[in-house]
């Protein structure tokens, strides 16, 4: 059983590895040069499918959390964890390229438009969740107020989305009409494709991986209790 | 009604109780206040821009003090064990939820009120031909953050720290309530109307009590 596995996690990786490599080909040498926005509009293939995985591993959450309560199977509640990790990490990677994309092309870091705020607050919603995990102990108590923050929080998202679209947002639409729209060159649209399946595979590795050193600190928690107790 | 009668009785009890000890309501007014106070100092109170935020800056003091109440709802059952008698009560724990939010949001409006006076003094601003309407709308955003707030004090409760991440988690979730109290506000302060920010809280407050109502027997399960 852990062989099996031990031997898929060893497939995944000597898979995803090369891959990526070959994204960063298709990504650099492939695809033309943007017009307008010349080089920096790279950053599209990175940021965009980040993007794409930070609200997949936050819906994996979600759907984890439901599972949890209902069944009670500590395995749903590792999937939330370690999705819910990778997804901050993603989430974290959309923040940072974001701002570096918008400086040279909107000639400004930040603006306040819906789509930024509400993955800003995301983040912070998410990282409450992973610091609200390490502050309960106890595993099962754990588990249980985690998957109620993990399925509030993600019914909270498109709350959020629309309050901030209603007042918050001060530019009508990116000048970078939504990313994957029309008119994009198909060695882009080659590129861009190939790169979501890459950081989709990319997050499934990870959580798988997470998912792993969340099993084995459970062992050690367990095996620390036992001997406390025989002490 | 006899769901009814069980939070009445719920709620009589925490009524009661802070009549008796008078330290929820008297540490949040005060913190309130003190939280106008250091507004005031942080951005000059008589310019006319400071008016145009004004409405934000009341609602910062309010989040701020409702923290607080929320912590101290929940810390007078954690005292002496009070938790452990309400979940022996052989209710459903819903129950539980819906007296704790009205009396949350009992108490945080309670502060509120006594709060406005200090900003009418400090922010000169005439709040009293629009009183109505803001006594309207405050109820209603204070009834979302503590439909949200109820909840998650009860989750961080049970933590290591107890209160002490309440703040991280609670104002990222009561984002958009916020968002549509201090929009309301800024309409009233305009004189324009604030019909559809108070129908649109209104909304958030059914969408958040239902599901923190759904959601609280887990959180309380040993």
């Amino acid at each position: 059983m852990n062989g099996a596995r031990n031997r898929i996690d060893r497939g995944l990786i000597l898979l995803v590895g090369p891959a990526m490599v070959l994204n960063l080909f298709l990504i650099f040498y492939h695809a033309p040069v943007e017009r307008t926005m010349g080089l920096v509009q790279k950053i599209f293939y990175f940021h965009v499918p980040a993007a794409w995985v930070a609200f997949l591993a936050f819906f994996v959450v979600f759907i984890a959390s439901i599972a949890y309560l209902a069944s009670r199977r500590a395995s749903y509640d590792r999937l939330a964890e370690a999705s819910a990790a990778v997804g901050v990490l993603f989430c974290t990677l959309v923040l940072v390229t974001g701002p570096i994309w918008a400086k040279p092309v909107w000639g400004i870091w930040w603006t306040w438009d819906a789509r930024l705020t509400s993955t800003l607050v995301l983040w912070f919603l998410y990282v409450g969740y992973l610091l609200l995990r390490s502050y309960v102990p106890d595993a099962a108590r754990r588990a249980t107020l985690s998957a109620v923050l993990g399925i509030v929080g993600f019914l909270d998202v498109p709350i959020v989305y629309l309050s901030i679209r209603w007042w918050r947002t001060q530019h009508p639409s990116p000048v970078f009409a939504g990313g994957e729209g029309s008119g994009l060159d198909p060695r882009m649209r080659a590129a861009f494709f190939f790169s979501l399946a890459v950081f989709t595979l990319l997050f499934v590795v990870l959580v798988r991986l997470r998912m792993r050193l969340c099993e084995a600190e459970g062992r050690a928690e367990a095996l620390l209790d036992e001997r406390r107790r025989s002490l | 009604m006899d769901g009814l009668a069980r939070v009445g009785a719920l709620l009589a009890k925490d009524l009661l109780l802070e009549l008796r000890t008078r330290q929820g309501l008297f540490s949040m007014t005060l913190f309130s206040i003190l939280s106008v106070l250091l507004l005031a100092f942080a951005f000059e109170p008589t310019r006319e821009e400071t008016r145009l935020i004004a409405p934000g800056l009341l609602w910062i003091a309010f989040a701020f003090a409702g923290t607080i109440g929320l912590e101290h709802t929940h810390a007078v059952e954690r005292d002496m064990d009070g938790m452990e008698g309400l979940l022996l009560a052989p209710m459903d724990r819903g129950l539980i939820y819906v007296a704790k939010l009205l009396a949350g949001t009992l108490f945080m409006y309670l502060a509120e009120l006594l709060t406005l006076p200090f900003f009418v003094v400090f922010f000169n601003v005439d709040i009293l031909p629009m009183l109505p309407q803001m006594l309207l709308l405050n109820l209603a955003g204070t009834f979302g953050f503590c439909a949200v707030g109820t909840l998650l004090v009860a989750v961080t409760a049970r933590t290591r720290l107890k209160g002490v991440i309440l703040p991280v988690l609670l104002f990222p979730v009561a984002v958009p309530v916020l968002l549509a109290a201090v929009e309301g506000t800024a309409a009233i302060f305009r004189g324009e109307s604030y019909a559809a920010a108070l129908k649109i809280l209104i909304a958030f407050d059914v969408v958040f009590a239902s599901v923190a109502f759904l959601m609280f027997g887990f959180v309380l399960e040993e």
